[in-house]
């Protein structure tokens, strides 16, 4: 709000204003738009939308926080939708087929996603493939291999798999994470912020953290100083895989059931979530906060534009749009 | 058909770095440009090339000024600069006679078809008349570094140049190849091409020079036929005969007795010999190595060398541009994959460069802007490198105060983006990253490129400080005068076998002609 107080009138902005203007212009862009639809629609303002938003918002910005972490290494993870499949059929699969506690059906998607992380980085930092293209031949992998192990068909309470029937439910308190709420505030919503507050702390208050960023600014520099590139590399693969989990386990508990590829949609909007929080601050820097304010700036959008009765397939058209000013107000920065 | 830039005086901003130096280049003559990182070579190639306008002077070709509003125009009249980064100038995709006919047509207007079997023939017609045996169906990237660099020079012909500007062009050739490299050179000078070189090398200067030019802080100290001059003046307007700073080596009354008279002028094969003697008897430096390593590999002859450093001693490693000092720097930082080193006593392997860091090796790299800063970070980011655990304002900004204050960075500011700051001040904050504990040893390779004079001596003197409290230095570098200023020892690198000899008494001379000598004997 502080640069809100700071804006002058037109016509008379100073250089240090300019900056201000230009490095929360992505603030204000979401600002606006809340604006907008709080007098477009009555029904936008409230506290249960506002939850509603959180909550969908989640899932894709579990992944986006993946990302992050893989863009502040100066990589890139696009598994991380693939990921999130195969953490949803782990899930379900523990519970529904396996029969297994709740513990169990956290813990063996989570692991599934750090694997695939570590696979990643043994692909980038030990063979040396190009980020994208080694995530993007992973994306292919694991999609294939939650097809193949489910042969394509979802699990969910009751169904057979793989021609036997199962006896396992979908775990009350494993429910509870996607679809709770303490006080009115959504499970999924509480655990968002935690991760964001945990990994805000991790990347900007320690020194393994900034050694990241050091490796993500000038990874050459960063092994002429001894600092350890591909142990760095490999740990922001590692936790972009886990984060993609989450956002697996979360999806998982949401839909209540174990649906194939139910992670490859939110690909893209991660990706844009992340990419606005990298422009966010005009800094042209990751980092968890912003990529926060661009999955909510997503979902903010996104659930503005139904209560208005955009056709869903207009909206994408919407989101790019804002896609590109987020990221022009950053880019354009240099060139006054 | 002659080349002159006239009066040409440049400033970028920050005092004149070129005083009214006039240059002239005949066709079928060869004028060698000399002087020291710093003196003004690479403004005045630049501004003959069309990076930039002079501030004051002008270029004149055959008595008509001509300007250069970009490098197309400078090539456009027939003056091109061979480059040391061959791969830059050529598509490694295309194939040799791709990458020739690329710049005749740009020459000689463009035409929309072309015929791929004509090509090549022009192609292998060119490159015979210059005797060069190559496959002109070859891809670029399968050739060697010197068929590259022969490449360039026969497309450089090729495009109309009438003037070429060598850059240290033999750097990373052996022996045979600087021969065939000069030979093609040769004949493309009988062709009427005007030439101007560039070169560490003096004995290749002598073989080839009608001219000799030698710049010294933007002036022209030295302008001569080249029969008409000896190496021994050469070096002594190269370095200007006296040296600014008090030696490391005169200061610290350890080195051996002084090998030669005042005003005698040296014979330097058995200064050399002398010093190698002293150097059993007087030993530099006390007790045993803190830091030694052996079958390290550099240069194009894979000559092998075995370092031992001792604690508070500047070891210089001097040799020309391509003999393989940054290899050896790299080598020992473990940037080159694992080595054997004894430690106290002790035998470690090094497998990374963070092993290295936890050996207390500190490396300051050659390439500043690419290896040794991070460009678009904070001066304060850089100087709380070095620590660990939780992030704590209160504690870096303490640490980068005082580390400011040491290395004396310019301006004081700790939020200062490092691309924002002077190239001095840039490698003043490479080297305080590491800190100011005292390191085991500490490798700096080509220090004080780009690093004006100013900062350049309090580098000296951290350097100094960091040595007398106890690190063994490794200095590399092929600046005679910056040698000899901090050197201990010097261990010399070039054609022959790599030799350690004390820094005392030596003189710049010493340097820059022994291995030449030596051959000659």
């Amino acid at each position: 709000m502080s640069a809100m107080a700071a804006l002058p009138g037109p016509g008379r902005l100073s250089p240090r204003t300019k900056d201000l203007l230009y490095r929360y212009a992505a603030v204000l862009v979401i600002l606006a738009i809340i604006v907008f639809f709080s007098f477009a629609n009555d029904n936008f303002l409230t506290f249960k939308n506002f939850t509603d938003i959180l909550r969908s918002v989640s899932i894709s910005a579990f992944l986006a926080l993946g990302v992050t972490f893989s863009l502040v290494v100066d990589g890139f993870d696009v598994s991380i939708g693939s990921v999130a499949s195969i953490a949803t059929i782990g899930a379900a699969a523990s519970m529904i087929v396996f029969r297994q506690e709740l513990a169990v059906a956290i813990i063996v998607p989570l692991l599934l996603g750090v694997t695939v992380g570590l696979v990643n980085a043994f692909l980038i930092v030990k063979l040396g493939l190009p980020d994208l293209l080694a995530t993007l031949a992973m994306l292919f992998v694991v999609n294939g291999i939650q097809l193949t192990y489910t042969n394509g068909y979802s699990i969910y309470q009751g169904s057979s798999f793989n021609g036997e029937a199962t006896t396992g439910v979908m775990l009350p308190s494993f429910l509870k994470i996607g679809q709770g709420s303490i006080l009115g505030i959504p499970v999924a919503a509480i655990l968002l912020l935690v991760v964001v507050a945990i990994a805000h702390v991790f990347l900007t208050r320690t020194t393994v953290g900034r050694n990241m960023y050091m490796v993500g600014g000038n990874a050459e520099a960063a092994r002429h100083f001894g600092l350890p590139v591909g142990r760095l590399r490999t740990l922001a693969y590692a936790i972009s895989g886990l984060l993609a989990a989450v956002g697996g386990i979360v999806l998982t508990s949401r839909i209540g059931a174990g649906q194939v590829s139910a992670g490859a949609p939110m690909l893209m909007d991660a990706v844009a979530a992340a990419y606005v929080g990298y422009a966010i601050f005009g800094q042209k820097r990751p980092s968890v906060v912003g990529t926060l304010l661009g999955a909510l700036l997503i979902g903010i959008l996104l659930n503005g534009l139904t209560m208005m009765n955009v056709p869903y397939y207009a909206q994408d058209i919407v989101k790019g749009g804002v896609f590109i000013i987020a990221l022009a107000f950053a880019f354009l920065r240099k060139s006054d | 058909m002659t080349l002159t830039l006239r009066d040409l005086t440049h400033d970028y901003g920050t005092g004149p770095v070129l005083h009214n130096v006039t240059f002239t280049v005949q066709p079928g003559q060869v004028h060698a440009l000399l002087g020291v990182n710093g003196a003004g070579k690479s403004t005045l190639i630049h501004i003959a090339t069309g990076m930039f306008a002079p501030t004051a002077g002008q270029i004149v070709i055959d008595d008509e000024p001509v300007a250069f509003a970009h490098p197309g125009q400078a090539r456009h009249h027939g003056v091109v600069l061979l480059a040391q980064e061959v791969d830059r100038s050529l598509v490694p995709q295309l194939a040799v006679h791709e990458n020739l006919t690329v710049a005749q047509r740009h020459g000689i207007g463009r035409r929309w078809w072309f015929s791929p079997r004509s090509d090549q023939r022009a192609a292998r017609a060119l490159l015979d008349r210059y005797g060069v045996k190559l496959d002109v169906t070859r891809q670029v990237s399968t050739l060697s570094l010197f068929e590259k660099q022969v490449l360039c020079l026969i497309r450089a012909v090729a495009s109309n140049a009438k003037y070429l500007l060598l850059d240290e062009p033999t750097s990373s050739f052996d022996a045979e190849q600087v021969a065939r490299f000069y030979e093609i050179v040769r004949a493309l000078i009988a062709d009427g091409l005007g030439v101007v070189f560039i070169s560490h090398r003096l004995n290749e200067v002598f073989e080839l020079a009608d001219e000799i030019t030698v710049l010294r802080d933007g002036r022209t100290v030295l302008e001569s036929a080249a029969d008409q001059v000896t190496p021994a003046e050469v070096v002594e307007a190269i370095t200007g005969g006296d040296v600014a700073a008090v030696r490391r080596s005169e200061r610290v009354s350890r080195g051996g007795d002084s090998l030669i008279e005042p005003g005698e002028i040296p014979d330097v094969v058995s200064t050399l010999r002398q010093a190698q003697d002293g150097a059993s008897s007087t030993s530099v430096g006390e007790g045993a190595p803190a830091f030694a390593a052996r079958g390290f590999t550099i240069g194009r002859n894979h000559t092998s060398i075995d370092l031992e450093l001792k604690s508070g001693e500047v070891l210089v490693v001097f040799g020309p541009l391509g003999s393989g000092k940054t290899s050896l720097a790299r080598q020992l930082f473990a940037l080159r994959g694992s080595y054997v080193a004894t430690v106290d006593g002790h035998e470690v392997t090094v497998k990374t460069p963070t092993d290295a860091t936890r050996l207390g090796i500190a490396l300051v790299p050659e390439e500043r802007r690419r290896h040794g800063v991070w460009l678009d970070e904070t001066v304060g980011t850089h100087l709380a490198l070095g620590l660990n655990g939780w992030i704590r304002k209160r504690r870096e900004a303490r640490r980068s105060d005082d580390l400011m204050a040491k290395f004396d960075v310019q301006p004081r500011e700790s939020g200062r983006i490092v691309r924002r700051l002077s190239g001095g001040n840039q490698q003043k904050v490479a080297f305080a990253k590491w800190g100011d504990d005292i390191h085991r040893v500490m490798v700096l390779d080509e220090p004080m490129t780009g690093v004006d004079v100013g900062a350049k001596e309090s580098l000296f003197t951290r350097i100094e400080q960091a040595a007398d409290a106890g690190t063994a230095v490794l200095y590399l570098t092929a600046e005679p005068d910056d040698a000899l200023r901090i050197a201990d020892r010097v261990l010399v690198l070039g054609d022959g076998e790599p030799r350690t000899v004390p820094a005392r008494g030596l003189t710049p001379l010493d340097l820059m002609f022994s291995n030449e000598k030596e051959r000659e004997v």
